[in-house]
């Protein structure tokens, strides 16, 4: 198994994508259950055809009881809109190992979590034992198979510049030689690395390694500056999936990007990912010489 | 890992936004008039590189130009069988298609003029009156010409999105279509042909439900949801003696019918026959209304 990452799909928010239900559900800007909260774990393997995900949902005792009852189940959802790629995966434990055959995907897929009945019932509410706001307190709710308890936010991967990048080995550049390239159908940078530094990425983790990554994540954004700038609504960098992604990533971290006049590719890029120096030898006193 | 030959995408996108930078420009007239000849149609594409492992296999016999523009239902099946095993991951790509056609042209399979083709025009015909036209209509005229020969080719990504490949490319198109016809019909004949049918109705049907499963993935991307529509959607054209009846418009009102359920419950998880018999409901009670409106 490869990285981990955990993201918080239920916030208590508002949200202007909230519907009506007949029965209470747990989502962003929904009131139904007042504290609930929602998790998603990943585990990503390093093959990236699968991962496993943990569902955590926290105040929300209905929800549980219903899984536990059997009544309902943890639903991901695994889509690629550009292959017509849409899986839902199904299981009683909050633990899913998750399988897509990757020749099927065009691009990294989405993940939607919930929970959904698998049958047809009607449950009494008990605000106070059931974490339910208490303007459910006692009313009777009619649940269909298929009705959602939970229901996360979609989930991208692609959204840190980590999973945009692909290194590839080219052996006609010089050992320590980098180019970087723009695969506009998936939207991804394909990184081409000489030998060396190529084998010295795979295999070297630390300090280094990762100033070398900030070297090429420089490179990246200032090729987003040159050549993906401009949108008129119609064309433009925002017909790519994964960078507007990448600019609601940017702007949640009040980063600039690439279409902002004043970008500096490698102002954002050590923004995100600070340059690390280890100081040795009293050369930390180097700083006062200037 | 094998991975079918196809053009480098960051040279084949360079190329087509060098054709689509200015409207009836001298590139866009210089391309089309190469479009009349092979050799030169091909020379274009010298120096996009490939990349891939697997050559697919060929079509063998040559296609006329309304053949290939709108294949029919058996050329149709032809080219779905000929690349049956291609990865929906490939299938979907404008590189793959692209690059495809041009081993078509390089073997006279296809012409270059066909993919000029658009209308009750011909290709040679449509060129001709584009380079020939002195009205202030002549940069659009050859811009349009010039965008139907991309999209032809493989799908032209930059103006209509991912769904392009789907809809644009008469190889892509049949590749995908028939594929659906083959998965919700699941091998029984008389459903096969009634779903072909039904998914063969016109180029606007087709574009509609494209779009859904595309661009609004969450309902019709799931297949088990997609096909119980399909196969409901199927019975309702068949049914309905005037195909007329069932409009593009009614089409699109169905799938919102079915999204609008979706939005409210996860219909994926519902076994088969419960999905088609509540498809065979959205689509005879919507139905019951478009007649009394």
């Amino acid at each position: 198994m490869g990285h981990s990452y955990s993201v918080q799909v239920v916030e208590p928010q508002p949200s202007n994508a909230v519907r009506a239900h007949l029965h209470p559900i747990l989502e962003t800007g929904s009131l139904s259950f007042p504290r609930g909260r929602y998790w998603l774990d990943f585990q990503m393997d390093t093959r990236s055809s699968g991962c496993r995900i943990t569902h955590r949902i926290e105040h929300a005792p209905l929800v549980d009881r219903l899984v536990d009852e059997k009544i309902a189940a943890y639903v991901c959802v695994v889509s690629c809109p550009k292959s017509s790629y849409r899986e839902t995966h199904t299981t009683a434990d909050p633990i899913q190992e998750i399988d897509w055959n990757a020749e099927d995907l065009a691009e990294s897929p989405m993940f939607t979590p919930m929970v959904v009945c698998l049958k047809d019932t009607n449950l009494v509410i008990h605000a106070e034992s059931d974490g339910v706001h208490r303007i459910w307190d006692g009313q009777r709710v009619p649940l269909q198979a298929g009705s959602r308890l939970a229901l996360g936010s979609v989930v991208y991967l692609q959204s840190s510049m980590e999973q945009l990048l692909r290194l590839e080995l080219d052996s006609n550049l010089n050992p320590g030689q980098m180019m970087v390239q723009v695969d506009e159908e998936t939207f991804r940078f394909k990184v081409k690395l000489g030998s060396s530094v190529y084998r010295f990425l795979r295999y070297q983790k630390g300090p280094q390694s990762r100033n070398v990554m900030n070297h090429i994540v420089t490179a990246c954004f200032s090729k987003l500056q040159k050549e993906h700038c401009e949108d008129d609504g119609v064309e433009g960098w925002r017909s790519h999936r994964a960078l507007r992604h990448l600019a609601d990533y940017f702007e949640q971290r009040e980063i600039k990007h690439w279409s902002d006049l004043d970008f500096s590719p490698e102002e954002s890029a050590t923004l995100l990912y600070p340059i690390e120096v280890n100081f040795s030898n009293g050369d930390e006193d180097l700083g006062e010489l200037a | 890992m094998m991975v079918y030959k196809q053009f480098i995408d960051a040279d084949y996108t360079r190329l087509r936004k060098s054709l689509l930078k200015t409207k009836g420009g001298d590139v866009q007239k210089e391309f089309l008039r190469k479009t009349n000849n092979q050799s030169e149609f091909l020379s274009i594409f010298r120096d996009v590189g490939t990349q891939g492992n697997a050559s697919p296999s060929l079509l063998t016999i040559p296609l006329s130009e309304p053949e290939f523009k709108h294949p029919p239902p058996d050329t149709e099946q032809t080219i779905y069988e000929n690349w049956r095993t291609l990865p929906a991951g490939t299938a979907c790509r404008s590189t793959f298609w692209a690059f495809l056609t041009t081993e078509h042209l390089k073997q006279n399979i296809i012409e270059p003029v066909f993919l000029a083709a658009n209308g009750i025009y011909g290709g040679a015909e449509r060129i001709d009156r584009a380079l020939s036209d002195t009205t202030s209509k002549a940069s659009k005229q050859v811009d349009d010409c010039v965008r139907t020969v991309l999209r032809r080719l493989g799908g032209l990504p930059e103006a209509r999105g991912n769904r392009s490949v789907y809809v644009d490319c008469p190889f892509a198109r049949a590749w995908w279509r028939e594929r659906m016809v083959q998965q919700a019909a699941d091998q029984d004949k008389l459903l096969t042909r009634r779903v072909r049918n039904a998914l063969r109705q016109s180029q606007t049907h087709w574009e509609k439900l494209i779009d859904r499963i595309v661009f609004r993935n969450s309902t019709f991307g799931a297949r088990n949801i997609r096909n119980a529509f399909i196969l409901a959607w199927s019975k309702l054209v068949q049914d309905v003696s005037d195909e007329k009846h069932i409009t593009a418009n009614d089409l699109k009102r169905l799938c919102r019918r079915a999204s609008a359920i979706q939005g409210t419950r996860e219909l994926s998880v519902l076994p088969s026959e419960a999905l088609v018999e509540l498809m065979g409901e959205l689509v005879a009670t919507t139905t019951q209304t478009f007649r009394s409106e």
